[in-house]
């Protein structure tokens, strides 16, 4: 891999990046993620390495219960591997407080799941302004950023909608725009499209191209062909273990980095 | 502090996502803080009745008896005592002429049948004293005069009543001149005490005053003495205690070595009684409290608990983006705290009113205005403190419990 020029993400300069991207920003090293249940350890992840740079555009692919899931938590921040190193941005995990996760979790890293995970009592604009309370941002702008997270997603008209007043797509939306109303670098998809129809998934996997071109670095996990086929770099993950990893042969471009319109 | 008013906001909708389950929780702080409060009404009206009294006896008078006011000593011993005599107040007085501003005497005798007309009291107490008795008092009659000294000297049928007596023989207001039969004997009343005591001073509304001579006539030469010492200033009160021990030491004849065979009575005693009152009640009040306001800390932690375990994805999806454990922590102390307030509010109301009413029918039906019809604002500071204390306790552990969640495993939950 030749080192490229690092760009600040969402640089209006970066229109088409390159499939290897800027500096590591993701290393795991020898990386095991064990769960003792009593008599049994099940191995989740066993010895998994891999390097993620600045700007790639990587899915994660494999069969069920390989460690998908259990991947994208340990890369997101949210668990912590059992053995082996995790170096986010440089910087060794297992050697950060409680806290200085939390920090990354708010401000470098966009989450989204599979069952969108937001919360019933809010509305649009309060569920994405969520991160931003924990950031520490007056009400204000919190306001205003949810309101512009969501026009970047096409739900300027469902901004006081709850979430069961919105359909699946939608609400994905929503969930969409609450990862990037922070502006993270990093944005984690754990089968954003799985509880979707096909034309809805597109429209989702739109989003991510878009993001992606803005300069966003994007790992998304799914067990659909069809959706990995738009990233720039496959993993592949079988038991735990890496199976193949190496830049997508047959990417499609989407070409239509606008918000999408279908409802 | 962002996160603070957050946190508040986020208390406010999940209790009112729950109300009726809140309500209940908060039940046994509302009884809590109620205990809390009345306790201190009551306290304070106590308190009233403690001034009332004291003020009614005076700071600055000696009550010579055979008796211990406070019940100190072996009563019986004590009744075995020779009651004091007229004269022996008499030759007192002569020897305190100096050093006390009044030194007078009294005796009472309690159960008199008091008659007027069809009418008859049989709780009256009839008390001898002498003309001087108003002005030590530093009062005034309400209506009529007092007895004159030469009224007094020639032992004349006259009465001064209490206040009680007057309502409930003359509710007209038209005692003066009237003629009360006193163990069958005609006194002319010729003036109505104003009201002075209340609870523990009651008696001595209740009175008839007639001037001591005429009291010795009715029941006997025999009848104990009270001997008043007033000292003129409670700066001199421990000097004419020394002046009057040493007069009825003298007096009574009483050898050096031997003890007394009296008690020199002040205000101080019926302090130290209602001292005793007072613990009971702040005894009693502080178990309740302490027992409701445990069973109210119980069930908000237990709400707690449930609260957590209900929105265990919750508390995953705020951790995945970003909530510290500070934050969750926080978010549900809140929570706790302000269903103790909640609480609090309705004790504080529910306290508000039955000290409302207690005060207004206390007045009204028992002529009782030592209970204020307000919580004061000191009290309202304790009940909100240990409200809060209630609710940092009885949330701690839940919310602490909710912080250390593992955001992955609470997103599994459903
Ligand atoms: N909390 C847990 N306790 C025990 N075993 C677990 C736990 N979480 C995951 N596992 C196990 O780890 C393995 C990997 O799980 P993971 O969720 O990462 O799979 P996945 O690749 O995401 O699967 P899917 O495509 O179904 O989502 C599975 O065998 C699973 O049973
Ligand atoms: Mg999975």
């Amino acid at each position: 891999m030749t080192p490229t020029p690092t760009l600040e993400p969402n640089s209006p300069l970066h229109s088409e990046p390159t499939s290897t991207g800027g500096e590591a920003i993701i290393e795991i090293r020898h990386v095991a993620r064990r769960y003792d249940m009593g008599a049994e350890t099940i191995h989740a992840l066993r010895d998994v390495s891999l390097t993620i740079r600045r700007n790639e555009y990587v899915a994660i692919m494999g069969p069920s219960g390989s460690g998908k899931s259990t991947l994208m938590n340990i890369i997101g921040c949210l668990d912590t591997p059992s053995g082996g190193d995790y170096y986010f941005e440089g910087e060794l995990v297992s050697k950060m407080s409680d806290n200085e996760l939390a920090q990354i979790r708010n401000q470098q890293i966009g989450f989204v799941f599979q069952t969108f995970n937001l919360l019933a009592r809010n509305d649009a604009v309060k569920n994405v302004e969520l991160p931003l309370v924990y950031a520490g941002v007056s009400r204000q702008d919190r306001h205003q950023r949810a309101v512009e997270a969501l026009r970047q997603v096409g739900l300027e008209d469902r901004m006081t909608h709850k979430p069961n007043e919105l359909s699946g797509g939608q609400r994905q939306r929503v969930a969409i725009a609450r990862a990037l109303v922070t502006r993270p670098s990093i944005i984690l998809a754990d089968e954003p499209t799985g509880n979707l129809d096909t034309a809805t998934g597109v429209d989702i996997m739109r989003l991510f191209e878009d993001l992606w071109r803005k300069g966003n670095t994007i790992i998304l996990v799914t067990h659909e062909e069809d959706v990995a086929r738009n990233a720039a770099r496959i993993i592949r993950v079988r038991d735990g273990k890496i199976e193949s990893d190496g830049p997508n042969p047959n990417r499609i471009q989407m070409n239509t980095p606008t918000a999408p319109t279908t409802p | 502090m962002m996160q603070f008013l957050e946190s508040i906001r986020l208390a406010v909708a999940a209790l009112i996502a729950n109300k009726m389950r809140g309500a209940l929780t908060t039940l046994g702080v509302v009884i809590g803080i109620f205990f809390v409060l009345l306790m201190g009404w009551l306290l304070t009206g106590l308190d009233n009745v403690l001034d009332e009294t004291l003020a009614t006896f005076g700071d600055d008078i000696l009550y010579v008896d055979k008796f211990n006011w406070a019940g100190e000593g072996d009563w019986f011993e004590n009744r075995n005592r020779k009651n004091i005599t007229f004269d022996q107040f008499e030759r007192v007085r002569q020897r305190l002429a100096s050093a006390a501003e009044y030194v007078i005497p009294t005796a009472r005798a309690n159960g008199a049948s008091v008659r007027h007309g069809d009418e008859e009291l049989t709780s009256a107490v009839i008390f001898g004293t002498t003309s001087q008795y108003i002005a030590m008092y530093g009062g005034n009659v309400k209506e009529g005069r007092f007895f004159s000294e030469i009224e007094e000297q020639s032992g004349g049928f006259v009465a001064v009543i209490g206040a009680n007596v007057a309502n409930s023989l003359f509710p007209k207001g038209d005692a003066i001149g009237r003629v009360v039969k006193i163990q069958g004997i005609p006194f002319t009343i010729i003036g109505v005490m104003p009201k002075r005591g209340s609870l523990l001073a009651d008696m001595v509304d209740d009175q008839l005053l007639i001037p001591i001579r005429r009291f010795f006539g009715l029941y006997g030469n025999g009848i104990r003495v009270v001997i008043n010492v007033k000292a003129g200033g409670v700066e001199h009160l421990e000097d004419v205690r020394y002046a009057t021990l040493g007069a009825m030491r003298e007096v009574r004849s009483i050898a050096p070595g031997q003890r007394d065979d009296f008690s020199i009575n002040t205000q101080e005693q019926f302090r130290k009684q209602s001292d005793q009152l007072r613990a009971i009640v702040w005894g009693v009040g502080l178990v309740m409290t302490g027992l409701s306001l445990l069973v109210g800390s119980i069930g908000i932690m237990n709400i707690m608990f449930v609260s957590v375990v209900e929105r265990t994805k919750e508390i995953g999806i705020r951790k995945a983006i970003g909530a510290t454990r500070s934050s969750v922590l926080q978010q549900f102390l809140v929570e706790a705290i302000l269903l103790c307030l909640i609480g609090t509010a309705i004790g504080v109301l529910l306290t508000s009113g039955v000290a409302y009413a207690g005060a207004y029918f206390a007045e009204k039906y028992w002529e009782i205005d030592v209970l204020d019809s307000t919580i004061s604002i000191s009290q309202l500071v304790l009940a909100v403190v240990v409200s809060l204390a209630v609710g940092v306790l009885a949330g701690i552990i839940p919310a602490f419990r909710a912080s250390r969640l593992d955001p992955v495993e609470a997103l599994r939950a459903e």
